[in-house]
């Protein structure tokens, strides 16, 4: 992609510490664009629609969300759901990253529309690799409609 | 309690047969006095014949008699005829009144004692006419006295016959007495049977109804403990599940801080601080096979069940690729696969097994010159066992009782890696098939594990 430098990346965590592994490992592949990070799923979902405290921010589709599972107050699949079941954001690709590897957790995902599921590696090293690979494919290899 | 039961349960049979006998003969006894009755009854008739046949014998000699005094007196032989069918008739009916009372031996000589004066009457009566046909009536002296023996004769034959009628009817009465006291026992007997039968039912009834309601309340309050179960059960696993889950984030964060520092300060300290901070990294990575393995356990209890035939030599092998893979054995590892029985199980929980037996006994036999595996099956009582030997180290059979717990080790980290789950693991599947495990050891010669796994009920 010719202008990767202007993918834009919404990363939702409510940990601090997975949000700054996360950005350190996307950082590692030269992934200059700029990663939003918001701490949970109501603010994910105001700063996707332009609500509450992103109710003045400049017109810009994230071009790939990062969604953590279970974040307080509105969860990673009610975030899936919404922004799955909404025309305009339908088509952005979207990355569960969490920690439950349960059967029933990514059954859901899938049926909601995910586009990929990962379960955060324990281990510094791997969670760096798998991270980046991650951001590598769907932040610059994988191509999207131009008009999100 | 179950001791009380039995003894209730056998005083409610006990009741319900006896209810059941008093009934029975009492029907016994109703039908055999009933028929009593009817015989009584047919006896009471027949006493009524029988005097009916000795006045009709009293009539014909009396028919008999008017007829030969007609004929004294007008000498026509037409008035001879009522006397003439007495004649004829008397005996028949003699005969038939005898056949009547022949089981009566005292009417039997009345009988004979009434033919004799009957005889005798009607030689009278015989006499009387023939002299009349020879010579003619009017003061004949000789007639006279045959009409005076006739008529002696006569008082006679009625006053036997007022005998023989009073002896019958006494003997009626004497019957109808005799039934009258029996048909009073008969009532009671029937009356108290019943009621005997009754109240054994009602008792057995009321024991019965006392029973099943201690039934339907120890029911529901097993009914209520096995939800109050069911709800700890699926506490304790979401707890255990969330806590395994929710380690996993702080210990994500330590690995990769203490990484991280590495990667950005690791030039700025010495080889004291790396150290500090490897161990740091170490202790994080055996936290999260605790945890893995802890996560595991969980899920072994919450998996629904899918049942069905397991062939178990090639789940063993596809089993024991991996754990060669896993656990990079000496090259020297012997294993024997014996042909194994197949079986009646969820294959996702039974590979978990097989994986988990299997591994430890690479692992426990790998500080072995010559390790050596092998893995055997054989049916018994309705039971298919399996068996994996190993000549590994072995364990102490003292702590036998440790073996299958949580978290529970018999040999430290050092000796041999491990969490302590798999075991607790290898027990919670075989309790969820209904199965039994257990294993034999001894130090410094090898460890056999045997599990069992009912064979499909059809």
């Amino acid at each position: 992609m010719p202008n990767s430098q202007l993918v834009h990346i919404l990363l939702a965590e409510d940990s601090e510490t997975d949000a700054e592994m996360t950005m350190r490992a996307l950082r590692k592949i030269n992934l200059k664009n700029e990663i939003v990070w918001v701490r949970d799923g109501q603010a994910a979902l105001d700063y996707v629609f332009h609500e509450g405290e992103f109710v003045d921010r400049p017109k810009r589709v994230p071009k790939l969300i990062l969604l953590d599972l279970k974040m307080p107050k509105v969860d990673g699949i009610e975030v899936l759901q919404k922004l799955k079941s909404t025309a305009s954001t339908r088509q952005i690709p979207v990355v569960m990253l969490t920690s439950s590897a349960e059967e029933q957790d990514i059954v859901r995902s899938y049926e909601l529309g995910v586009n990929s599921y990962l379960v955060k590696p324990v281990e510094f090293d791997r969670f760096v690799e798998e991270v980046s690979k991650v951001g590598c494919y769907w932040g610059i290899l994988n191509k999207i409609p131009s008009n999100i | 309690m179950p001791a009380l039961k039995t003894k209730k349960d056998m005083l409610i049979s006990a009741g319900i047969v006896l209810a059941f006998v008093l009934l029975v003969v009492i029907s016994f006894i109703t039908y055999t006095r009933t028929s009593q009755f009817m015989a009584s009854s047919r006896w009471v008739d027949h006493t009524y014949t029988v005097l009916s046949q000795i006045n009709l014998l009293l009539s014909e000699l009396k028919d008999a008699e008017t007829s030969q005094r007609g004929f004294l007196l007008t000498n026509d032989e037409k008035f001879l005829e009522p006397y003439n069918k007495a004649v004829s008739n008397l005996p028949n009916s003699i005969q038939r009144l005898k056949s009547l009372t022949k089981d009566n031996f005292d009417q039997q000589d009345d009988i004979a004692l009434f033919e004799e004066l009957a005889n005798r009457k009607l030689l009278f009566l015989e006499q009387a006419i023939n002299m009349q046909r020879q010579h003619a009536w009017k003061g004949n002296e000789d007639i006279l006295q045959t009409l005076q023996g006739g008529k002696m004769t006569m008082d006679e034959l009625r006053l036997h016959i007022q005998t023989m009628t009073l002896r019958e009817e006494r003997l009626l009465d004497q019957r109808a007495e005799s039934e009258k006291a029996h048909a009073v026992s008969t009532q009671r007997w029937i009356l108290f049977g019943n009621l005997g039968a009754i109240l054994l039912i009602l008792t057995s009834f009321l024991l019965l109804r006392q029973q099943i309601k201690q039934r339907i309340v120890a029911q529901r309050r097993a009914e209520k403990t096995a939800l109050q179960l069911e709800i700890t059960n699926k506490e304790l696993e979401s707890f255990s599940y969330s806590v395994s889950h929710d380690l996993r984030s702080p210990l994500r964060a330590i690995d990769g801080y203490s990484r991280m520092f590495e990667e950005d300060y690791g030039d700025k300290v010495d080889e004291e601080g790396r150290r500090l901070l490897g161990v740091v990294r170490a202790n994080s990575k055996k936290m999260r096979m605790l945890i893995d393995d802890l996560l595991d356990f969980a899920r072994t209890g919450r998996q629904a069940m899918d049942r069905q035939e397991v062939d178990m030599n090639q789940l063993v092998d596809e089993v024991w690729a991996e754990v060669l893979v896993a656990e990079h054995p000496n090259p020297t590892l012997q294993f024997y696969k014996h042909s194994l029985q197949p079986v009646w199980g969820d294959p996702v929980l039974l590979k978990q097994l097989l994986s988990n037996l299997l591994s430890n006994a690479v692992k426990y036999s790998s500080t072995r010159e010559q390790p050596k595996v092998e893995i055997s099956s054989r049916e018994k009582d309705r039971e298919i066992i399996y068996q994996i030997q190993d000549n590994g180290v072995g364990f102490d059979m003292r702590y036998y009782k440790k073996l299958f717990g949580v978290f529970q080790r018999l040999h430290t980290a050092e000796e041999f890696p491990g969490t302590g789950v798999g075991l607790a693991i290898v027990q919670r599947i075989i309790l969820r098939h209904n199965g039994r495990v257990w294993a034999e050891s001894e130090i410094e010669v090898g460890s056999t594990f045997s599990f069992s796994l009912p064979v499909k009920e059809v």
